[in-house]
């Protein structure tokens, strides 16, 4: 075999491999299907699922995971309380959470850390901020961002000096620097910025004769009155929390329909799904956890779990070592 | 002189019973079963068929509702439904098939559907590894028959192929690993694996079949509904591939449900499981060759066993079974040597 026959062959093995290892890298965070106050993680397939940390709540209705940080934040629910925002320090995972809102708000029910560790948060009457060096204080400062009715599904830019969210199904960016907020588009929910910032998926509405026909999984740019972009559509299914892989090339999402399931197809079209970001098949994720993750985050780390007891391992996991 | 007579014919029929008292103690199928415990729900244990020598051998977080046993004994399928039981550290949800491990039961359960076919109904292990399972979609629209291949069963997420498309309740592999017969509300039909044709075997009447280890009959049980359909009568029927058309049938007590049915690994005898009309569970086993006497089977374990199966070789006591990782790594245990 001459030398290039065998460059050739090494070349043909690299793409074979990476071919074979379809399934992108990295690990999921999430709020576990059965135990809605347990923070779990998993490798991408779900075979490897563990839970992240000790401590549970009642409930957890928003996770977000600080890019390139050491912080992730709940907002969630001991029982007999009312829903606050927590933070976990992933150096000192066995250490208690962080309550960073004390009671103070009522109803709390997005929030989302920068990768500068600046929390934004939701509330009546507009867009909070705790700033990062307020996050060590025993009851941290809040000050109010924007005044807006309210403020829903709120995700930094990773640049974090810009905040999108959705107001009334309507997507907004706001510019925590010059104040400015603009609309991206209508009939969209669910933001989520691109790990360059470029492009923000979305849950967007189908509209067909003026009324709401379905909804489909979306891109679209940082940009006023910005084309949406459909990438997965079907009638009478949602998709919903679209988050991006950390190298940007996939989306992966829940999809659930109120449809009577009545088949395989039907049924096995309900989940969680990565989609290649410029559109294709979705492949299924997280079978491993056997449930369908509503919130969720994708990281590129594997994270130290605690306890060590508690990260058990599949059969399947143990043969292939 | 009469009393004489008297006394030797008592000592007859003493030695007579004494005779006959062996034979039928004998008359009762022997070996080791594999089943979940009657009481302790979550475990799975094996021990004679007299009950001698019980011990668990898998402790799951699953209640198992079917099991089959691989020829040689290595691997175990079974159906089972998630339970929530944090103590050994895992939870699961729905109705799936589980590979076990014999020769490793401290490694835990592999999950082979998933939660992707909604409820499995059955599932089997072919001689070779094989796995084939029925499914129905929310317990109420019946989707089909799919193949886990042997060389698919230890991957992370084992990919299956639909076999058969249609309703399929209870499947079984026959002994060659060639065919699969399955029942459904049309009867009993045998699925050739590689040319994917079905036949039926059986009409309406019959249902769960069990091949016979030898692969040339079928076991099974009967329904027959009374003129006005209210009532249904059920029975055992045994057939003979070669000669489908000749079913023989053995009555069951009236006013029974039955709920399992498998042969006994010498293929002499069918060993049954019926909830009677106050809802208790009785075992009893019949031979297949004239046998009309139904022998009552499994009276040491208490409230009766729902499923069980023969094993073909004894093993040893082990403790009980479910691990962590972190345990299995402290035990230097991780199950790929036997591999």
């Amino acid at each position: 075999m001459n030398r290039y026959s065998l460059c050739c062959l090494c070349f043909l093995l690299i793409l074979f491999s990476n071919a074979a290892g379809a399934m992108p890298s990295g690990e999921i965070v999430f709020v576990h299907p059965l135990d809605w106050g347990e923070i779990w993680i998993s490798n991408v397939d779900g075979t490897d699922a563990r839970q992240l940390f000790p401590q549970t709540f009642e409930e957890v209705r928003c996770l977000s995971v600080q890019k390139g940080g050491d912080y992730i934040l709940a907002v969630a629910k001991e029982p007999w309380s009312q829903w606050d925002i927590y933070l976990f320090d992933l150096r000192n995972p066995k250490t208690s959470r962080k309550n960073l809102t004390k009671g103070r708000f009522d109803w709390l029910e997005y929030a989302d850390i920068s990768k500068n560790g600046d929390v934004a948060f939701g509330y009546e009457g507009g867009l909070y901020l705790i700033k990062s060096r307020e996050l060590v204080k025993r009851e941290p400062a809040v000050e109010k961002l924007l005044d807006w009715e309210w403020a829903d599904a709120i995700e930094w830019a990773p640049n974090g000096q810009q905040i999108v969210f959705s107001h009334r199904n309507n997507l907004y960016l706001f510019d925590i620097v010059t104040k400015e907020v603009f609309q991206i588009a209508e009939e969209a929910d669910d933001p989520a910025f691109s790990p360059n910032g470029k492009q923000i998926a979305c849950s967007a509405s189908v509209i067909r004769k003026g009324q709401l026909w379905t909804t489909g999984l979306a891109v679209t740019t940082p940009r006023p009155n910005a084309d949406v972009n459909m990438l997965r559509v079907r009638k009478d299914y949602l998709y919903q929390n679209p988050v991006w892989s950390p190298d940007g090339r996939y989306i992966a999402y829940a999809s659930y329909t109120s449809l009577g399931v009545e088949n395989i197809e039907q049924f096995q079209a309900i989940g969680n799904f990565i989609i290649p970001a410029t559109g294709g098949e979705p492949e299924p994720i997280l079978l491993g956890t056997k449930g369908w993750e509503w919130v969720f985050e994708w990281v590129d780390e594997a994270y130290p779990v605690e306890p060590a007891e508690s990260f058990v391992t599949t059969w399947g996991k143990l043969k292939t070592q | 002189m009469k009393l004489l007579f008297e006394n030797r014919m008592k000592l007859f029929s003493f030695c007579l019973i004494l005779l006959l008292f062996p034979l039928t103690i004998h008359a009762a199928p022997s070996g080791e079963v594999m089943f979940v415990h009657s009481t302790k729900l979550l475990e799975i244990w094996v021990g004679s068929v007299n009950g001698r020598n019980a011990r668990p051998l898998f402790k799951l977080p699953l209640f198992t509702m079917e099991l089959s046993i691989q020829e040689g004994d290595r691997y175990v399928v079974v159906v089972a439904e998630g339970m929530e039981n944090k103590e050994i550290g895992e939870e699961e949800i729905g109705v799936d098939a589980y590979l076990l491990d014999t020769q490793n039961p401290r490694i835990g359960r592999k999950d082979l559907t998933l939660g992707r076919f909604s409820e499995i109904s059955d599932a089997a292990i072919s001689r070779n590894g094989d796995v084939v399972f029925s499914n129905i979609i929310n317990q109420a629209h019946p989707d089909g028959i799919y193949l886990i291949p042997s060389h698919e069963v230890h991957t992370p997420i084992p990919k299956a192929e639909k076999l058969f498309n249609g309703p399929a309740g209870y499947v079984d592999w026959s002994p060659n690993g060639e065919d699969i017969v399955f029942s459904n509300l049309d009867g009993i039909f045998l699925l050739n694996i590689f040319t994917r044709q079905t036949s039926l075997v059986v009409g309406e009447d019959g249902f769960r079949p069990v091949f016979s280890p030898d692969g040339e009959h079928l076991a099974f049980f009967t329904r027959t509904f009374s003129q006005n359909q209210l009532k249904r009568t059920y029975g055992i029927g045994i057939v003979a591939l070669d000669a489908p058309a000749d079913v023989k049938q053995l009555k069951i007590d009236k006013g029974s449900f039955p709920q399992y049915i498998t042969w006994s690994a010498d293929g002499r005898y069918i060993a049954y499981a019926l909830y009677d009309s106050q809802d208790q569970l009785s075992c009893f086993a019949v031979r297949v060759n004239g046998g009309k006497q139904h022998i009552p089977i499994f009276r040491a374990f208490e409230g009766g066993l729902w499923t069980f199966e023969w094993t073909r070789k004894k093993y040893s006591a082990v403790n009980l079974l479910t691990t962590t990782w972190a345990e299995l790594k402290a035990s230097g245990l991780t199950g790929v040597e036997n591999e």
